[in-house]
C-alpha cells in the first residue's frame, strides 16, 4: 500500500476533502435526483403512476426496453470479439481497431444520430432506394437501433480489453499445448475468465442504451406512442408543461438507472478480482 | 562451435532456427539436438533467446526460418495442439477458475472422441496424477488457493497427463523461493528418470542447469553457443562467455611455454584448444583450481580481505602491480591476516 498522504494523517483536513467532496456529490447529483422524485410525487402517488401509465408513456417503455434488448446482445456479442481479436492476437491494424472502438466516445451523440439521417433519410444517400422497396429506416425502430447500437458500442470492449491483457495468452497457450481447439479454448478457458467483466460491460452499455438522447432524438422524428423512446418522452411532456408526467417518467426512467447502478456495484463488491480493476494482482 | 552431432538417439533436433521481433532479432540460427530421454537445459542470460526457442517447439511461436524435427517428423508444419507437447509454463498458466483436478483433466477431456477415455477413467487418471505430485489433498483447490510449489506441481501434473512424447519446462523453478526450489528440482529430477521422458527446460540460473540437465546447452544472443554435458562445459568451456557463465572466473598472467605455461615459475596445465601458444597471456582459471600458499614459487600476491563464509574462507588478494583484486576461496579457516604475503598456484588454466 502507499502510505498515506499528509491529509489522511491529518484528521481535522481529510475530513474537510471528505465533506467538501460528499457536499459536491450532493449538490450536482443528488439534489436534482431528490428533485425529480419531489417533482414526480408532488401531487400523489396515484396521479404519478397514473402519468406512467397513459399508452403514449407505456408504449415509449415498451420502445426503450426493445431497442435495449436489440442493441445490448450485439454490443456484447461485439464487444467480446472485439477484445478476444485485440488481445489474443496480433495483427495489421490492431490500433486502427482499438481507436474506433473509442469513436462513439468522444463523437458528440447528435451527430451519431445525424449520420443515420444522412444516409438513410429521405434525402440521404440511400433515401430514394429505400422509398422505392417501402423500408424505412430513419424515424423507424431500425433508426433508433443503429444509433443506440453507436453511442452503446465502447462499453463492452472497453470493460474486457484491460482485464483481457492484464490475463495475458498464457492460458489460451497452455490450452492449445493441451490438445484443446479455438472454439474450446474460447468457451472453456476466456470466457469463464472474463464472465464478470462481460457482465459489468452489459450493465454500463444498457444503462448507456436505455438514457440516450441525443443520437435518438435526431432519428426518432418524436410520434408519439411509436417513435418516442422515455427519454424523448420526458421531454415532449416537459414542453407540453405536463410537469407531474414528466417527472413522473423521469422518476421511472432515474429508478432503472438507479437498479442498473445497484447491480453494477454489487458485482464490483462480490468480484472484484474478475473485473478490470481488480486483475492487476 | 557446437559439438559434433551424436547421430544416435537425437529425437528433437532443432537447425538454424531464425525468429525476429520487429526489427530485433530474439534467434539468429541456432541450432540444439535432444536425445530420447534425456534432460537438456537451455542455459543463458535474458535475452539470449532461450525462452523464444522453447515456445518456437512447443508451436507457440513461428520461426522465420530454419527446421524443427521430433523422431524425424516436421514439427513446424503441426499445429500446437496436435504436437503431442507437454508444457509447464514460467508462471504456470494454471486455468483460474478451475480447480486443481479440472486443471488435470483438461487435456484428458480435450482430446478427440475417439481417443478420450471415459469420465470414471478421466477421474481415475487425475486422481493418480494428484498423488504423483503429492497433491492428493488438494483436488478441489482453486490456483488461488495454493502455494507457489504447488501450483508449480499441478501444472506439471497437467502437462504429463496428455501423455506427451516431448516434455518443455520454462524456467520452471524461477518464481519459488530458494528452499523450495531445491527440493522440487529433486523431484523433478526423479519423475523424469522414472518416465524417461524427453525432456528440454530453460534457466538463466547455471547451478540449476548443471544439477538438472544429463547436457547443457549454452546459448548466447540468439545462437547456442556450446552443448556438452556439465562436466564437459565446466572442464572445457569452447569461449570465454561460456567459462565465465558456468563458474567462478579469474584472470591471471601467464607465461605461455610449449604445451603448457608458468605463474611466476609455478608450472601449471592448459586445458582446451585454440589461443596463442606462447608469450604472455591472460589466462582464464577457475577460483577453486588456484591454491593459495605462503611460499613461492607462484604469483606474488597481497591479502586485502579474509572473511569466513561457512566451511569455507573467501579471500581477495591483490596482484602485484594490479589495481582490482581477486577473489578466491580456500578450504577451512584460514589464518592468512590483511596484508599477508601469499603466492597463488593454478593447477589448471586456459587461453582463449
Amino acid at each position: 500500500m502507499s502510505t498515506p498522504s499528509r491529509a489522511m494523517r491529518n484528521p481535522a483536513a481529510s475530513f474537510a476533502l471528505i465533506g467538501l467532496a460528499l457536499a459536491w456529490l450532493g449538490l450536482m447529483v443528488g439534489l436534482p435526483l431528490a428533485i425529480v422524485f419531489v417533482e414526480a410525487f408532488k401531487k400523489g402517488f396515484e396521479i404519478a403512476r397514473e402519468k406512467v401509465l397513459e399508452p403514449d408513456a407505456l408504449a415509449a417503455v415498451r420502445l426503450t426496453l426493445l431497442v435495449a434488448a436489440i442493441c445490448v446482445p450485439l454490443n456484447a456479442l461485439f464487444g467480446l470479439a472485439a477484445a478476444w481479436a485485440v488481445t489474443k492476437f496480433d495483427f495489421r491494424g490492431k490500433n486502427l481497431l482499438v481507436t474506433l472502438i473509442d469513436l462513439p466516445f468522444s463523437v458528440s451523440p447528435v451527430i451519431s444520430g445525424l449520420v443515420w439521417v444522412l444516409l438513410f433519410g429521405a434525402s440521404g444517400w440511400f433515401g430514394p432506394w429505400l422509398r422505392d422497396h417501402d423500408l424505412k429506416i430513419v424515424f423507424a425502430l431500425p433508426g433508433l437501433v443503429l444509433a443506440t447500437l453507436f453511442v452503446s458500442l465502447p462499453f463492452v470492449a472497453r470493460e474486457l480489453i484491460p482485464l483481457m491483457q492484464a490475463q495475458g495468452r498464457d492460458e489460451e497457450h497452455a490450452a492449445a499445448t493441451l490438445g484443446a481447439g479455438p472454439l474450446r479454448t474460447f468457451v472453456l478457458v476466456t470466457l469463464p475468465n472474463v464472465r464478470w467483466a462481460l457482465l459489468y460491460g452489459i450493465l454500463l452499455s444498457t444503462a448507456r442504451a436505455m438514457g440516450e438522447f441525443g443520437a435518438v432524438s435526431v432519428v426518432s422524428g418524436h410520434i408519439r406512442g411509436a417513435t418516442n423512446t422515455l427519454p424523448l418522452h420526458i421531454e415532449v411532456l416537459y414542453n407540453d408543461y405536463d410537469m407531474v408526467g414528466a417527472f413522473a417518467c423521469a422518476a421511472l426512467l432515474a429508478s432503472l438507472a438507479l437498479v442498473t447502478l445497484a447491480a453494477k456495484a454489487a458485482l464490483e463488491h462480490l468480484h472484484p478480482d474478475g473485473l478490470a480493476r481488480g486483475a492487476g494482482r | 562451435m557446437t559439438e559434433p552431432s551424436p547421430a544416435i538417439g537425437a529425437a528433437l533436433k532443432v537447425s538454424g532456427v531464425v525468429k525476429r521481433f520487429g526489427r530485433s532479432a530474439a534467434l539468429e540460427g541456432a541450432d540444439v539436438e535432444v536425445r530420447e530421454g534425456e534432460i537438456l537445459a537451455l542455459l543463458g542470460p535474458s535475452g539470449s533467446g532461450k525462452t523464444t526457442l522453447l515456445r518456437i517447439i512447443a508451436g507457440l511461436e513461428q520461426p522465420d526460418a530454419g527446421t524443427v524435427t521430433f523422431q524425424g517428423r516436421d514439427l513446424l508444419s503441426i499445429p500446437p495442439r496436435h504436437r503431442r507437447i507437454g508444457m509447464v509454463f514460467q508462471h504456470y498458466a494454471l486455468f483460474r477458475h478451475m480447480t486443481a483436478a479440472q486443471n488435470i483433466a483438461f487435456g484428458l477431456k480435450a482430446k478427440p472422441r475417439a481417443e478420450r477415455p471415459t469420465g470414471k477413467a478421466i477421474a481415475e487418471r487425475v486422481q493418480a496424477l494428484l498423488e504423483r505430485v503429492q497433491l492428493g489433498e488438494m483436488a478441489k483447490r482453486f490456483p488461488a488457493q495454493l502455494s507457489g510449489g504447488q501450483r508449480q506441481r499441478v501444472a506439471l501434473a497437467r502437462a504429463l497427463a496428455i501423455q506427451p512424447d516431448l516434455l518443455l519446462l520454462d524456467e520452471p523453478f524461477g518464481a519459488l523461493d530458494a528452499k523450495v526450489r531445491v527440493e522440487l528440482r529433486g523431484w523433478v529430477r526423479q519423475l523424469q528418470g522414472e518416465l524417461n521422458l524427453t525432456t528440454v527446460f530453460v534457466t538463466h540460473d547455471q547451478e540449476e542447469a548443471l544439477e538438472l540437465a544429463d547436457r547443457v546447452a549454452v546459448m548466447r544472443l540468439g545462437k547456442v553457443v556450446q552443448t556438452g554435458s556439465p562436466s564437459e562445459l565446466y572442464a572445457s568451456p569452447a569461449d570465454p562467455f561460456v567459462f565465465e557463465f558456468l563458474g567462478g572466473c579469474v584472470r591471471l598472467p601467464v607465461t605461455l611455454t610449449e604445451g603448457g605455461g608458468h605463474f611466476g615459475g609455478w608450472a601449471a596445465e592448459r586445458v582446451g584448444a585454440g589461443g596463442e601458444a606462447a608469450g604472455e597471456a591472460s589466462a582464464h582459471v577457475r577460483p577453486e583450481a588456484v591454491e593459495v600458499s605462503r611460499e613461492g614459487p607462484g604469483l606474488p600476491a597481497v591479502v586485502a580481505e579474509a572473511r569466513p563464509v561457512g566451511a569455507r574462507t573467501r579471500l581477495l588478494v591483490r596482484l602485484n602491480g594490479a589495481a582490482d583484486p581477486v577473489e578466491l576461496a580456500v578450504d577451512g579457516v584460514s589464518d592468512l591476516a590483511p596484508g599477508a604475503p601469499v603466492f597463488l598456484r593454478p593447477r589448471r588454466f586456459q587461453v582463449f
